[in-house]
């Protein structure tokens, strides 16, 4: 039966495509010689093979997007999953655990160790550590967005170090990238870095150059800055905990434009369709409509916030309280706190902590979304057992479930 | 912070202007934030902070204690 629902699609969605990317030669050879029953007969076994398959896997659609928690003083990763708010993992991790990057497509999570310099790498499929990674003092940590670099902001050595994520090895040190390196977002093929010092300012690093080309003067002191990136790279937010706003650093001209009036700041997060910046300070979430602004979220909490991420529907923050050992899930449409999950010690999570929505290869809403995506997907990796493995899912029925979340979205 | 820990800041500050450093206090002002109260130490030449203290890769980790055992330490 598995073997069967593991070939079958692949071989029918690539006789069946019309997206030439999805293609191979294959399906070349084989489209001129099929007539136009076969490809009909074979639409229709697809539709048998997808309804049987869904009945194996049950009604359930529901994305479990996962969070990974640094604790700090723990020394640990404690996985949230963010659909039944549980810790359903903690993960030994290097001492002193503070950023956190997950990979654009959700397979892997990276941790930076202060006390030991090093970037741990999670495999999400198993919650497991599957690399250690020799680097230097790392405070923020980021994911470059075709995921094939790592960059870590080393806070002592005034340097970032950038890591190949299929060797798992750090391939340039970048130096002079300001004093104590803190923050880090990646935008519009350059890497930002928020530098802990008087006067504060954001180093601007080529992605493909590994140089540094700018920077950027943004006041005159700053303590823990941070910095997150829009969706589409056009703009960078500045976070700073004595700050009075959050300036807007414009990606092609590397200047600030403008800032918006949040007040002073621990970290931000954008929300996943640009229109919302959501910042964690202190004791407070506000969230604040960039074409307006507009503060449409505004709301107290105890617990000393620092780090936060918002789901990829929107639907809510994730709000590391370090001074309350716990995390806070936050609606955004009420501002209210829906669950309080315990973590382990002074969780921080400085970073892009929560997992992407997962996206595949056919055209959400098309009748052949799903084959597509799997016969890509079998393409790929050498088939959907690899691809479940390689992209973080716990077995083939996840990868189906969410090929199917996505194709009837 | 009373007179006695005021004393204490302003000897352990000397201290590390005879080193090379300087003592730094936050300016956080939101007794919810993360480097509320902290100390941290910099290095006078680089403008750098000097290395943290347990966990921490950041600045302003420091408690006074903290700054007294780094400065015996050295």
């Amino acid at each position: 039966m598995t073997k069967l629902k593991l070939t079958l699609p692949a071989a029918v969605a690539t006789l069946s495509s019309t997206d030439p990317a999805s293609s191979f030669a294959a399906d070349a050879r084989m489209t001129h010689i099929c007539t136009r029953k076969l490809r009909l007969f074979l639409r229709v076994l697809l539709l048998v093979w997808a309804a049987g398959s869904a009945s194996v896997l049950g009604s359930s659609k529901t994305l479990a997007q996962n969070a990974y928690i640094t604790n700090n003083d723990s020394n640990s990763v404690s996985v949230i999953n963010t659909a039944t708010n549980t810790v359903i993992a903690t993960i030994a991790i290097g001492y002193g655990p503070l950023g956190v990057s997950v990979s654009p497509d959700g397979g892997r999570v990276y941790i930076g160790s202060a006390g030991i310099n090093t970037v741990g790498v999670i495999e999400t499929a198993t919650n497991t550590v599957i690399a250690t990674i020799p680097s230097g003092p790392t405070a923020g940590i980021a994911t470059s967005q075709d995921g094939r670099r790592v960059y870590a902001a080393n806070f002592y050595d005034q340097t970032l170090s950038v890591i190949d994520t299929k060797t798992n090895t750090v391939i340039a040190t970048v130096p002079g990238v300001g004093v104590s390196p803190f923050g880090l977002a990646v935008a519009n093929g350059k890497v930002y870095v928020a530098n802990w010092t008087s006067p504060f300012t954001v180093t601007v690093v080529d992605t493909a150059t590994n140089k540094v080309i700018a920077t950027i003067p943004i006041a005159s002191d700053s303590n823990a800055p941070g910095l997150a990136a829009s969706p589409d790279g056009r703009r960078v937010y500045v976070t700073n905990e004595i700050g009075t706003d959050v300036p807007i650093i414009d990606t092609a001209t590397d200047t600030v434009i403008g800032a918006l009036p949040l007040g002073s700041s621990e970290s931000a997060m954008v929300s996943p369709d640009g229109t919302i910046v959501y910042i964690a300070g202190g004791n407070h979430v506000n969230g604040i409509d960039v074409a307006t602004d507009q503060i449409v979220v505004s709301s107290d909490y105890v617990g000393g916030l620092f780090g936060i991420s918002v789901t990829p529907d929107g639907s809510r923050v994730y709000a590391a309280a370090y001074a309350a050992n716990a995390v806070f899930a936050i609606d955004t449409t009420r501002g209210k706190i829906i669950a309080t999950i315990p973590v382990g010690s002074n969780p921080l999570a400085f970073g892009n902590f929560i997992q992407p929505r997962p996206t595949f290869a056919g055209i959400p809403g098309t009748a052949n979304c799903y084959g597509q995506s799997v016969s890509a997907l079998a393409k790929q990796y050498g088939g959907l057992n690899n691809a479940a493995a390689a992209l973080g899912y716990p077995s083939v029925s996840a990868l189906q479930n969410a090929i199917e979340a996505y194709c009837e979205a | 912070m009373d007179a006695a820990e005021k004393t204490r800041e302003n000897r352990l500050r000397r201290m590390l202007d005879r080193r090379g450093y300087t003592l730094q206090k936050s300016r956080a002002r939101d007794p919810g934030g993360l480097t509320y109260g902290g100390y941290q130490i910099v290095n006078t030449q680089t403008g750098g902070v000097d290395a943290g203290w347990g966990n921490a890769n950041r600045g302003f980790a420091f408690s006074l204690d903290d700054v007294e055992a780094w400065l015996e330490g050295r």
